[in-house]
């Protein structure tokens, strides 16, 4: 599979120190990265520094790179990493904070979606703060499958090897992270014009 | 799945088939029975659109898009690039203002340096403007920049120096010694210099002076890898192909460096198959890591191309791009003439490279050994194909002095073999064994073991010599000379020997004994420093 994959090829000059190479993978795979990791650190300004340093590890690296992998799987295992890292990093610093002011990530509250539904429709704005909410609070393993699986579109078998689990953890991370998802956010699915068209019945 | 005795609407899609299937990762047999039991179960299909919901929900995360300068930032940090400003040491965005003037003052300044530098094609480039002002007179200083000036032809300042010393690409080997000076540089020469960088926009003349003084400042350890890098990079732009040079120098400041890496990449590709690949590719163990070390012994050559090409700095004259004595057709056919003659092995017919069980098999007379064999293949290889001909004219000139060759017999029969000696002189076989097929040294080992011989073992008249010899010794040899030489008629090798060392105390060179072309300027031209 590995000479089939483009990115593999187009990698193998990166390590050959083709640097218009490597301006290629960087334009190609900026968007999908900055885009993983935004909702992986929920931070969007974050996310492009972040990529910025996946960029970086994986130039640094490249004399080492030997295609064992789709780019693509290698690429965004460093992404899970730096995310992580950058997660921690922040608790941390969230953990003892310098000058005792809360952080600076929202402007606006969001509303906590365990509260009682709001009564009238919430803006797209107040939906996706409740939506982020959700999906901060699942924990880092249940989160990075989410991302990986539902914007990326990668099957289990990928996001096993982007996450150095197996298969089977995959398909459990993803059903209990789905299952939290569920509870967090069902108060919000009947929301009447704000979720997409779907006239199922729903008793709720 | 759950093994399933009872009927499908009794049983509990657990949540993890549930999400699996909406996500179509199970195997087709659970895949038909979870189809089966939402089918039959209304709470199982209530949950399953419950999941799909809340997943779809996530939709309404906004998806931030990359900046604009996203790449040309990522570029950047992966391998800074400064900005040409004479502050010099900031990375600036692509859109930043400051290096306006510069693309096309590195393009003829780097172009008009580099063609000095490396013989030069200057006089068909561009014409300089007018210097407005008287200018001051030099310091000591710009003396000492002027040294080295040809050297910063390509190079914005220490920034960029930096940048391309971590990208590695011509200081691999330690073989250039960063403390050894500049080659002397003769008044006219520097004049010369000293004009053209009177020519430069004020902004650039100044990033020259700031570049100098600031490697000045560095420390000794510090400054070696960059000066080894200045001196890779220099030798290397002048050798390439005008185009591919032309685009370095006519980059944007921070693009400059994509294109040094890039056609860096090509001309690795280009060449690596073609002269080495073959070669390492077909050996093996041992062998291939002789092969590899010759290579990379002939690389550590090529850094010597900076020397040589310092000292083509006067040559301001040079017409073409390839360095004397190849630039004559006829004088390129007598060298390899000369190959033939005095290595013994025909350089248009080099042997293919080595196979192991050939692996002592070197073309019957040649004088050459294994090793040098390969890299005069190689050398002729890189030059005729690729235009390294200093590389090639100081190896060959090396050649020369490590087997000094005498002038044939006209007959074509010279006595390389032991029943070529005449009856009755001893051969001391050990010795000469070696040597079978190989003139002179067969017959030089004979005449050693046998002095005096009632016939010599080589020729030692004229008229005993190939017409092209035997010309020169009538036509080209003083009077004086010819008196000289005439008491060692019927001597060998004596004869030719002071027949050899005749021409060359009048910078001549005796055909096919001697590499064509006058002795001296081959030793001025190709004789390396830390050689001999």
């Amino acid at each position: 599979m590995a000479l089939r994959d483009p990115d593999i090829r187009l990698m193998l000059r990166v390590r050959a120190d083709d640097r218009a190479a490597f301006a290629e993978l960087v334009e190609k795979y900026q968007r999908r990265l900055v885009g993983v990791l935004a909702h992986l650190t929920g931070q969007p300004h974050e996310a492009e520094d972040l990529a910025q340093e996946v960029f970086l590890r994986v130039y640094r690296s490249r004399h080492k790179y030997s295609p064992r992998a789709k780019f693509s799987t290698w690429l965004f295992t460093i992404a899970n990493n730096l995310a992580l890292n950058a997660r921690r990093d922040r608790h941390k610093r969230q953990a003892a904070p310098l000058g005792g002011t809360e952080s600076n990530e929202f402007t606006v509250r969001p509303p906590d979606p365990t509260a009682p539904p709001p009564a009238q429709r919430l803006d797209q704005q107040e939906l996706a703060a409740v939506i982020r909410r959700a999906l901060d609070d699942l924990s880092d393993r249940h989160r990075m499958a989410v991302v990986l699986n539902k914007f990326e579109d990668m099957g289990y078998a990928e996001i096993a090897q982007v996450m150095g689990v197996g298969e089977k953890a995959v398909k459990s991370l993803l059903s209990r992270a789905r299952g939290k998802l569920r509870e967090a956010l069902r108060p919000y699915i009947d929301m009447d014009g704000v979720l997409p068209a779907d006239d199922s019945p729903d008793d709720e | 799945m759950t093994p399933a005795p009872d009927p499908p609407d009794d049983d509990l899609v657990s949540d993890e088939d549930l999400v699996a299937y909406l996500d179509g990762e199970l195997p087709p047999d659970d895949e038909r029975t979870v189809e089966a039991q939402l089918a039959a179960d209304a709470d199982a299909r209530a949950r399953a659109d419950e999941l799909k919901r809340t997943y779809d929900l996530l939709d309404f995360l906004p998806k931030p898009e990359p900046s604009a300068s996203f790449t040309t930032r990522t570029m950047t940090a992966v391998m800074p690039l400064s900005s040409a400003s004479a502050s010099g040491s900031q990375f600036v965005p692509a859109s930043a203002p400051a290096r306006r003037w510069w693309p096309e003052a590195v393009a003829w300044v780097a172009v008009a340096v580099v063609a000095v530098a490396l013989g030069g094609f200057a006089h068909r480039l561009v014409v300089p403007p007018a210097v407005e002002k008287p200018p001051d007179p030099p310091t000591a200083d710009d003396f000492k920049l002027m040294a080295r000036l040809p050297l910063y032809a390509g190079v914005d300042d220490l920034d960029f120096l930096r940048a391309l010393e971590r990208a590695d690409l011509f200081d691999g080997e330690p073989a250039v010694a960063a403390d050894r000076p500049a080659p002397p540089m003769a008044d006219d020469e520097r004049e010369a210099l000293l004009a053209q960088f009177r020519t430069f926009p004020p902004a650039r003349q100044q990033q020259l002076r700031k570049l100098h003084q600031s490697l000045a400042d560095l420390t000794p350890p510090e400054r070696d890898p960059l000066l080894r890098t200045l001196e890779g990079y220099a030798v290397w732009l002048g050798r390439l192909p005008p185009a591919d040079r032309r685009r370095i120098l006519d980059a944007e400041p921070n693009k400059r460096l994509d294109e040094v890496q890039s056609a860096h990449t090509r001309q690795w590709r280009e060449t690596l198959p073609r002269v080495k690949q073959a070669g390492i590719k077909d050996a093996a163990g041992e062998e291939r890591a002789e092969l590899i070390a010759i290579y990379r012994g002939q690389e550590l050559g090529r850094r010597d191309e900076w020397e040589l090409a310092a000292r083509r700095w006067k040559q301001f004259g040079d017409k073409g791009h390839t360095p004397w004595p190849f630039d004559d057709a006829e004088r390129v056919r007598q060298i390899d003439e000369y190959i033939q003659t005095a290595f013994g092995v025909n350089p248009k017919n080099l042997p293919p490279a080595w196979e192991r069980e050939k692996k002592n098999d070197l073309p019957a007379g040649c004088r050459l050994t294994r090793e040098e064999l390969l890299t005069l293949r190689s050398h002729r290889e890189a030059a005729t194909q690729e235009g390294y001909w200093l590389s090639y004219g100081a190896f060959l000139l090396r050649m020369s002095e490590q087997h000094p060759t005498l002038p044939r017999p006209k007959n074509g029969k010279p006595i390389v073999e032991v029943n070529q000696v005449p009856a009755g002189y001893s051969v001391p076989f050990p010795r000469v064994r070696p040597l079978v097929g190989k003139w002179p040294d067969f017959a030089l080992e004979v005449a050693r073991a046998n002095p005096n011989p009632k016939a010599p073992f080589g020729p030692s008249k004229p008229d005993e010599f190939t017409e092209p010899v035997r010309k020169f010794i009538l036509e080209k040899l003083t009077d004086a000379d010819r008196k000289r030489l005439e008491p060692l008629e019927g001597k060998w090798p004596q004869y030719p020997q002071r027949l050899l060392e005749l021409a060359r105390s009048q910078n001549l060179s005796v055909p096919e004994a001697m590499l064509p072309g006058e002795p001296k300027r081959w030793q001025e031209m190709y004789q390396l420093s830390g050689k001999k």
